[in-house]
């Protein structure tokens, strides 16, 4: 499988505080990989190191064969990669206007035809659609979210805590959007706390004190008691 | 008299949201109080005067020159100062003390450059007649001060509300990180703005020589306090705030110079404090933005 996506020996920081050591990461195409970790355990940052929110100490990464390490976060993202971080929207635009800039690199005709697009697969953000994203519901804004990170159709989606702050139902419905994009062909880096997401996994990395310490499928993930137990509390299974 | 000072208070309240406009657009975008901004209108209206007085040329005719070169000193400064500071923990304290550093060697240069003189352009260059409006008589210099004024404002609310560039704009005042995220050169679009934000300001220098009587070297610090107290009014980051900061800072300085002209001087700081104090979010109660 080709890899979309491909970190190497990742360093990563804020100022003089050093957090990711080495991490190394791999999305391949169509696939969607879920970076699970507790708590401050790094996941926003190589998130946002990755997409050059956050200055790289170290390492390579490489899109779609291309060293990208160079590259601002604007750069990058036009390459095709789509950054949805743990906000999400501009609480103070419209739903509209939160969906045409999620599409912003493209032309205007195709941001139009793709918003009504996505208007039309979210019933609830077209009846807000003039409404400012910040009266939705905690729901709402995720699906805007998720919506608004599709919009420039990107061959990689990287997602940071799109469970946060949501209630369980909740969880269950962005679960349930994702599974259904996941088959069109994008890519996703999911970055999570809730086990919820291995249910659309193919992969798991584990992060912990900003080192990956698992590399596998769901299934290997489940099996692993005692990585179960040290990070999610769940008891093995 | 009341009449007068209302009107009036109304064509130096569209003059003086343009004093504060700039000021506040660049903080909404950058999160830079620039305390130069009084000093860029300083140039702004000097510019403007030597034209005059060199080349004979109407103070409405350098605008568009003038514009253009503000605009292309403030992209060239953002990328000289911003970038490199934005990264800083303390960026907003930093700023606060490199912005107040280019006020001093403007104003320092101003003075090399013109002598410590007041400046001022003959007031009937907009017209010798005085203009009647609702039983009152006003210079003509101030209803034509005032409607350039609202022509930019207008300008800035059209810029930001009916363009592409306008949306990623808003985009980046909302949130650089999530602008940035969403694909947007935040520094371009940061850089424009501070230079729109520099363009505004000279615009309005112009407008002192009319408005304020006569521009000197030293007249930024002063003017940069009423800037603050008008975008603090009406909301610090909030452009279409300002014009209605202005409104109340005009008014409310035209009823002062009517009714206790002794303390007219102090209203800026006044209305500082007192705002602050009271909304901090400006008069539209708007969340406050942090620097």
């Amino acid at each position: 499988m080709q890899a979309v996506l491909e970190a190497t020996d990742l360093a990563g920081g804020y100022g003089p505080l050093q957090v990711l050591w080495g991490a190394a990461i791999e999305v391949g195409e169509s696939e969607t990989v879920v970076l699970l970790g507790p708590n401050g355990a790094g996941k926003t940052t190589l998130l946002k190191t990755l997409v050059g929110l956050l200055p790289m100490r170290g390492g390579e990464v490489s899109f779609l064969g291309r060293r990208i390490e160079r590259l601002r976060a604007d750069e990058r993202i036009r390459l095709g990669i789509s950054f949805m971080t743990e906000v999400g929207v501009f609480s103070n635009l419209s739903v509209e206007e939160n969906l045409f800039l999620g599409g912003y690199p493209r032309s205007r005709e195709t941001i139009r035809a793709r918003a009504e697009e996505f208007l039309g697969l979210f019933p609830d953000l077209a009846m807000h659609r003039r409404h400012s994203a910040g009266a939705l519901s905690g729901g709402q804004r995720k699906m805007l979210g998720v919506a608004k990170a599709l919009m420039a159709s990107p061959r990689l989606v990287i997602m940071d805590e799109p469970s946060s702050g949501l209630s369980p139902l909740f969880v269950g419905e962005v679960v349930k959007t994702l599974a259904r994009f996941r088959t069109q062909g994008v890519s996703f880096l999911i970055a999570e706390q809730n086990v919820k997401f291995l249910e659309i996994a193919d992969r798991v990395y584990v992060l912990d004190g900003g080192r990956i310490t698992f590399s596998g499928t769901p299934e290997q993930l489940r099996a692993d008691t005692a990585i179960h137990e040290a990070y999610f509390g769940l008891g093995g299974r | 008299m009341l009449e007068f000072s209302l009107l009036a208070g109304i064509l130096f309240g569209l003059f003086f949201g343009l004093v504060g406009l700039g000021l506040n657009l660049i903080f909404g975008v950058v999160r830079v109080v620039n305390l130069a901004h009084g000093d860029f209108m300083m140039l702004g209206a000097f510019g403007a005067f030597w034209a005059n007085k060199l080349l004979g040329w109407n103070p409405l005719v350098t605008v568009p020159i003038q514009g253009i070169a503000f605009v292309v000193a403030g992209v060239v400064l953002y990328y000289l100062l911003v970038p490199r500071l934005v990264v800083l923990r303390d960026f907003g304290m930093i700023s606060l003390v490199l912005f107040f550093g280019l006020s001093q060697v403007i104003e320092a240069l101003a003075v090399l450059a013109f002598g410590n003189d007041p400046r001022s352009i003959f007031l009937p260059v907009f017209g010798k007649e005085p203009v009647r409006f609702l039983g009152e008589t006003f210079p003509a210099a101030w209803p034509v001060s005032a409607l350039v004024s609202v022509v930019f404002m207008a300008a800035v609310y059209l810029y930001l509300y009916r363009t592409r560039v306008g949306a990623t704009t808003r985009a980046v005042m909302a949130s650089r990180e999530e602008a940035a995220a969403s694909g947007i050169n935040v520094d371009l679009v940061s850089a424009l703005a501070f230079g729109l934000g520099l363009l505004l300001a000279s615009v309005a220098g112009m407008l002192s020589l009319f408005m304020l009587g006569s521009v000197a070297p030293d007249f930024g610090s002063g003017i940069t306090v009423t800037a603050f107290a008008v975008a603090i009014l009406g909301g610090l980051g909030d452009p279409v705030g300002t014009v209605l900061g202005g409104l109340l800072y005009g008014i409310a300085l035209m009823m002062m110079q009517s009714y206790l002209p002794s303390w007219a001087n102090v209203l800026p700081y006044v209305l500082l404090v007192a705002t602050l104090l009271a909304r901090p979010g400006g008069i539209l109660g708007k969340e406050v933005r942090h620097a």
